[in-house]
Formats: structure tokens, C-alpha cells, sequence
């Protein structure tokens, strides 16, 4: 699905991804952990294309292309998706004209004819039931004055529409209580298939309660140090991240 | 050219035939053309406006245009509505129709004075409107023709009344005004939607003036669309006078123009009063636009807003300068003023000055600005969702100014105006 190799980054002139190597199959969940400042949520911006990053070192081959040629529509029209931490407001622009744009552009990217209006309706109804979106919400502004839970529910709502290929959930977990937790969690396991890959960005062990990992990668200082199986995160939780760093 | 010799050929063009004005107001006007200077930019109201690339430009003598009926028919707005087009100043009547309503007085200002003199004695220039400004006095002082609109106690129009202002040039640039008198007696309502146009030819200088009367419990819609073109300039004087428990909503919309100033002064003299002023203007190449408003109000427990939002592009510029006057007697004032530009180029313009005079203790009165770039977070979580850059781009410029658009109640206008905003975006 998706392979890292040797990524280097920088903001500015700091350097914040110095070398980072990952691979992705079908039907895999990868957890990246990390303390604060790893690195973790520059490399789900690098891999969503966000113009601030600059990449100057390595290669990422996503579904046989190279990524990192792509603009950030484009990565998203090949059927990658980025779970924002935090989801941008947009005044003004219905949630509902939003998704008829995305969902436009990822269609006709695929060759497939437009939505009817009531084709779109009908899809926005059954994937707002999968993360028991409030009707009203899609009615509202992008995520304007939206809550915490709303704004990371939303962000699942928007993967159910576009049926990425591959999923990655930035620190999806903050700022939620645990029933929102659990809604969350439930949208993103129902959304898994076995040509899917999901990469969950994640500082607590918590949200790998719910969605269970095939492997665990410890990122540190830009690079990833250590990588494992579910237990490896439970391990964490234990003894924090000071073991693995010193 | 010296002032006084552009005054005096400005005054041969428009002077040609019967003025509108009776001999009181016309000397008092002329009077005041001749004494006072064009604006530069010390005067307060006009500091972001220069008026050299106007009286720069020599006017030749307006011909009468011949008008093709398909070509005016094309830019209605409102099939339905009531329609009275004027061309270079001049009324068009076999383009215009008004579908007789009891109550309803609707023609030429010029053919008002003749049929219904007392009412035009009573109202026109009851504003006050030519006093301290050069533009407003000229078109006082030598306007010929222009609307009249009346509309009879406690009527309803049923239809919304459409306004074509059209200017037609030669080989040589025009200077045409209009005069326009609108009264709303007490309990009457009225939609209106002006459009001003140039149709071709060399550039042009249009100066329309509007006095708008809203009695007691009267509600007046009236909505304008400034498309006349990059090459010509118009300079528009409004002036309205509310009288207690009425409302007023004058909604502008501004997509082309080498220069456009437009003054809006509203005195709310009643209690219990709406107001909403609402400005939306696209600027782009090197298009000016200026909006200046003063609202007073002179009496308690009354409510306005206002919000003006500009997108300018390219070398174009925009001013926005408002000013809410609250007089000591209007307590429970609740006034609100909010101007918002989005820049798109690192040469585009904007000046903004909201203003609050309180002279009153018990009021809520706030006013805003912000002029800034598209935001990039914005950008980026739309394109993150598969929609290309430029597409995100109209789209978050298109909901920035939907937010004035979608103030205006009259379907019709909103639905072209959206239309004309997002045609516009796309091209820029």
C-alpha cells in the first residue's frame, strides 16, 4: 500500500523527520506512538502533502506511484485520507456543498458519472448513521461550531464518504470523552476491509482499545526506534517512553 | 483644465434641457456646484478616492443611444417586475412597463413634477441631499430625469420594481445622471433593484442621486448591482429618512468599475426603526471602490447593521469608511458595523474605517474589521479532501461573500447575485 523510505522533512530550518522507514500492506493497522514533539502528526502533514513541510530526503511509493510528485488533492483523489487533529472551520461553506465537491472530484477522477441529488442525499444519510451524526450538523458550516466529538466524528463521516484506500487518523482520540471515543473507534472498524490499510497517529494507548493494531512503531526524534506487535503499546502504557529512549 | 473651466463644461453637457429641480433648489444647488471644490484626498471622505482620472477624462456630448430591446431585455433580473429604463439620463418609455397597481405611482421624476406636483414639491431634496458635496449638487442642480416612485398608505407592491441605468457612449466619453425619489407612505412596501450598466463605446461618468422616504411602519427592500465596467466611473449619493417603526435594507452589490464612489447617508428619525446597510464588492485589474456610510440616529430603541465584505485582486483597491452617529436623545441604540476584505495579490488595497460618535449613554454599539488573505488552513483541508486548489479557492471566496448576499430577502436578486459572484471568482 504505502512504502516510506529513508523521509527526511523540515519546517523552516528544523529538521524533523531525519530518516523515517515504514511500510503499509492491505488490511493492516499500523499505531504510531510517540512523546510529544516525535515527530508524529509532521509525518501524517508530509504524507497529506501540507505545503509547509519540506521534504528533502527519501521516497514514498503510495499504490505504485510516487506520492510526494502528487498536491494534496491529488493524494487524496488516489484514495489517501487524512484524519485532521485538528479539523479546520470553514464559515460559509456548507457541509453538505463540501462533500458534493469532494465526492465529485474523487468520482471523476475514477471515470464514474456525477451523483444524482438524490443519490448523494441517500449516500450522505447512510454514511452519517455510521458515526450517529446529528442530521443537523450536515445542514451547518464546515465544522463551525461543531465540539470536540463532532469535529473528530465528522472527520470519520468525511472517510466513510470518500472510502480512502488508506486512513490516517491524526491523534483522532484527543479531545474526546470516551463515549465519543467509542463511536469514533466503531466508524473506523466498520470502514476496515481487507484492501484497506488504516496508520492511527496516537500519544495514548487508549484509542488502541478500541482499534486494535496489527503493529506498533515507537517514533522518536524523527525516526522510528523501535516496532512490534498490539503488546508493545501496552507496554508503553506501562512503563511510559523513557525505556525506549536513553 | 482649470476647476471652473471642467465645471463649466460638465454643466454645458447635463444642462442642455428642462431641469428637474424647482428655481429654489436649482439656485441653491448651482450655488453650491460652483463654490465648492472637487474632492482631494485631505477631505476626510474621500482619502482614498482620487478624482484626477475623472476629471481628466474629456466628455463629449451624450448622444440619444439607440437601445436594442433584446440586448436590455438580457439583463433583467425580475421578468416580472415593473420596469423603467434609462439610458445616458434619459427615460426609455418604450422599454419601460409598469403594471398598474391601486396605490402605485410609478414613472419619470420629470413627467412626477408635471402630474404630481405637491408630492414633488414636498419630497424632492427633502434630504438635504446637494448640501456640502459637489457631486450631490451637480446632480441637484442640472438633473433632468430620473424615477419617481410612490407608493400610496398601507399598499403593498405586490410586484418588485426593476431600475435599468444604462449609459451608451460614441467614440466620445458620457456624463449622464439620474435622479431618483422614492416615498414609502406610512404602512407602504416596496421591493426595488437598480442596475447600472454600461452598454459600450468610450468610458463613462455616471452620478445618479436617490432620495429614499420610508414613513411610519413602511418597509423598503432596495438592492443595487454596479457593473459597469473597468473603463468608467460612477459616483452614487444615496439618502434616506426613516420614520418610526419602518424598515430599510439597502443591499449593494459592486462588480466592476475604474472608479465607483458610493455615499449612503440614512437618518433614522423615528423610534423603533431597521436598519441594514450591506455592501458586497468584487474588485479586480485596477478597480476602485469605494463605499462611505453615515447612519444617524436620531431616535431611541432603533437597531441597524451593517456589514460590507470586499475580495480585491490584482492592482485593484477598496475603501470602506463608516460612520454611526448616535444622538444624545436615542437611547437603546443597538448599531452594529462590520467591515471584512479578503486580499488576493500583494498589490490589492484595502482601507477600512469603521466609526462610532456616541453622544447617547444606554446603547450597544460595536463595529470590526479584518482584511486579510484567504486562510491557508482552510485551503488545505479542502484539498485535502480531493478538491483541487482552485476549486477550494472559489469555494471559500464564494461562502466569504455569501454571507452579504444571503442577507437579501428578494429570491430573485439573491439567486442572480450569487450567480454573477461565482461567475465572476471563477474568472479571477
Amino acid at each position: 500500500m504505502i512504502t516510506i523510505k529513508n523521509l527526511k522533512a523540515k519546517i523552516g530550518d528544523k529538521e524533523i523527520l531525519k530518516g523515517l522507514n515504514l511500510e503499509v500492506k492491505a488490511g493492516e493497522v499500523h499505531a504510531i506512538m510517540g512523546p510529544n514533539g516525535s515527530g508524529k502528526s509532521t509525518l501524517a502533514s508530509v504524507l497529506a502533502g501540507r505545503e509547509d513541510y519540506e521534504v528533502t530526503e527519501g521516497e514514498v511509493e503510495f499504490l505504485g506511484k510516487d506520492l510526494l510528485e502528487m498536491e494534496a488533492d491529488e493524494r487524496s483523489r488516489e484514495g489517501l485520507f487524512l484524519a485532521f487533529q485538528y479539523p479546520v472551520e470553514i464559515p460559509g461553506v456548507s457541509m453538505t456543498n463540501f462533500m458534493k465537491a469532494a465526492v465529485k472530484a474523487h468520482r471523476e477522477h475514477k471515470g464514474l458519472p456525477e451523483l444524482t441529488a438524490k443519490e448523494f442525499l441517500a449516500l450522505m444519510k447512510e454514511k452519517k448513521q455510521l458515526v450517529n451524526m446529528d442530521t443537523q450538523l450536515s445542514q451547518r458550516s464546515v465544522n463551525e461550531g461543531f465540539s470536540g466529538g463532532e469535529k473528530k466524528k465528522n472527520e470519520v463521516y468525511q472517510m466513510a464518504m470518500l472510502e480512502p484506500k488508506l486512513a490516517i487518523l491524526d491523534e483522532t482520540d484527543s479531545g474526546l470523552d470516551i463515549d465519543a471515543l467509542r463511536v469514533v473507534a466503531d466508524g473506523v472498524n466498520k470502514l476496515k476491509t481487507k484492501d484497506n490499510a488504516t496508520i492511527v497517529i496516537t500519544h495514548y494507548q487508549r484509542l488502541l482499545d478500541y482499534i486494535v493494531p496489527d503493529f506498533v512503531h515507537v517514533l522518536h526524534n524523527g525516526r522510528i526506534v523501535k516496532s512490534g506487535g498490539k503488546e508493545l503499546a501496552l507496554e508503553l502504557e506501562e512503563k511510559g517512553y523513557d525505556w525506549l529512549l536513553n | 483644465m482649470t476647476q471652473a473651466s471642467i465645471k463649466q463644461s460638465w454643466k454645458e453637457k447635463l444642462a442642455a434641457g428642462q431641469a428637474l429641480a424647482t428655481a429654489g433648489h436649482r439656485l441653491s444647488a448651482e450655488e453650491a456646484f460652483e463654490r465648492l471644490d472637487f474632492p482631494t484626498r485631505r477631505d476626510e471622505t474621500w482619502r482614498n478616492t482620487s478624482v484626477k482620472p475623472i476629471l481628466e477624462t474629456a466628455f463629449g456630448t451624450a448622444q440619444l443611444p439607440r437601445l436594442d430591446a433584446e440586448a436590455v431585455r438580457a439583463l433583467r433580473i425580475l421578468p416580472e417586475a415593473h420596469l423603467l429604463v434609462f439610458a445616458n439620463g434619459v427615460f426609455q418609455p418604450e422599454l419601460s412597463q409598469v403594471h398598474p397597481q391601486q396605490g402605485l405611482g410609478l414613472m419619470s421624476l420629470a413627467q412626477a413634477k408635471q402630474s404630481l406636483p405637491e408630492l414633488f414639491a414636498q419630497h424632492f431634496e427633502s434630504t438635504g441631499l446637494a448640501a456640502g458635496d459637489v457631486f450631490a449638487a451637480m446632480n441637484t442642480a442640472f438633473s433632468q430625469d430620473g424615477v419617481f416612485l410612490h407608493v400610496a398608505k398601507g399598499v403593498a407592491l405586490e410586484r418588485p420594481i426593476e431600475l435599468l441605468n444604462l449609459t451608451v457612449a460614441s467614440d466620445q466619453p458620457v456624463l449622464a445622471q439620474t435622479r431618483s425619489l422614492m416615498v414609502l407612505e406610512a404602512g407602504a412596501s416596496a421591493r426595488v433593484v437598480e442596475g447600472f450598466y454600461h452598454l459600450g463605446g468610450a468610458s463613462s461618468l455616471t452620478n445618479p442621486a436617490t432620495e429614499l422616504l420610508v414613513a411610519a411602519n413602511a418597509r423598503l427592500d432596495y438592492h443595487r448591482l454596479q457593473d459597469i465596467g473597468s473603463q468608467n466611473f460612477q459616483v452614487n449619493t444615496l439618502a434616506a429618512r426613516q420614520g418610526r417603526d419602518s424598515h430599510l435594507a439597502c443591499h449593494t452589490l459592486t462588480l466592476t468599475g475604474q472608479v465607483v464612489k458610493n455615499s449612503s447617508r440614512v437618518d433614522v428619525a423615528g423610534q423603533n426603526c431597521h436598519t441594514a446597510l450591506n455592501g458586497l464588492y468584487l474588485t479586480q485589474g485596477a478597480d476602485h471602490v469605494d463605499n462611505h456610510t453615515h447612519l444617524r440616529h436620531l431616535a431611541p430603541n432603533c437597531q441597524s447593521k451593517q456589514l460590507f465584505k470586499g475580495i480585491c485582486a490584482d492592482n485593484s483597491s477598496a475603501s470602506f469608511m463608516g460612520m454611526v452617529f448616535v444622538d444624545p436623545i436615542a437611547q437603546k441604540t443597538d448599531a452594529y458595523q462590520s467591515n471584512r476584505n479578503i486580499v488576493l495579490s500583494d498589490t490589492a488595497k484595502v482601507h477600512s474605517k469603521p466609526q462610532l460618535e456616541i453622544y447617547a449613554d444606554d446603547v450597544k454599539c460595536s463595529h470590526g474589521s479584518t482584511t486579510g488573505r484567504l486562510d491557508p488552513n482552510a485551503q488545505f483541508y479542502l484539498q485535502a479532501r480531493g478538491i483541487d486548489k482552485a476549486q477550494a479557492r472559489v469555494l471559500l471566496l464564494q461562502s466569504f461573500a455569501a454571507e452579504v448576499i444571503g442577507l437579501v430577502e428578494l429570491e430573485e436578486f439573491h439567486h442572480h447575485a450569487m450567480d454573477r459572484v461565482e461567475r465572476h471568482l471563477a474568472r479571477s
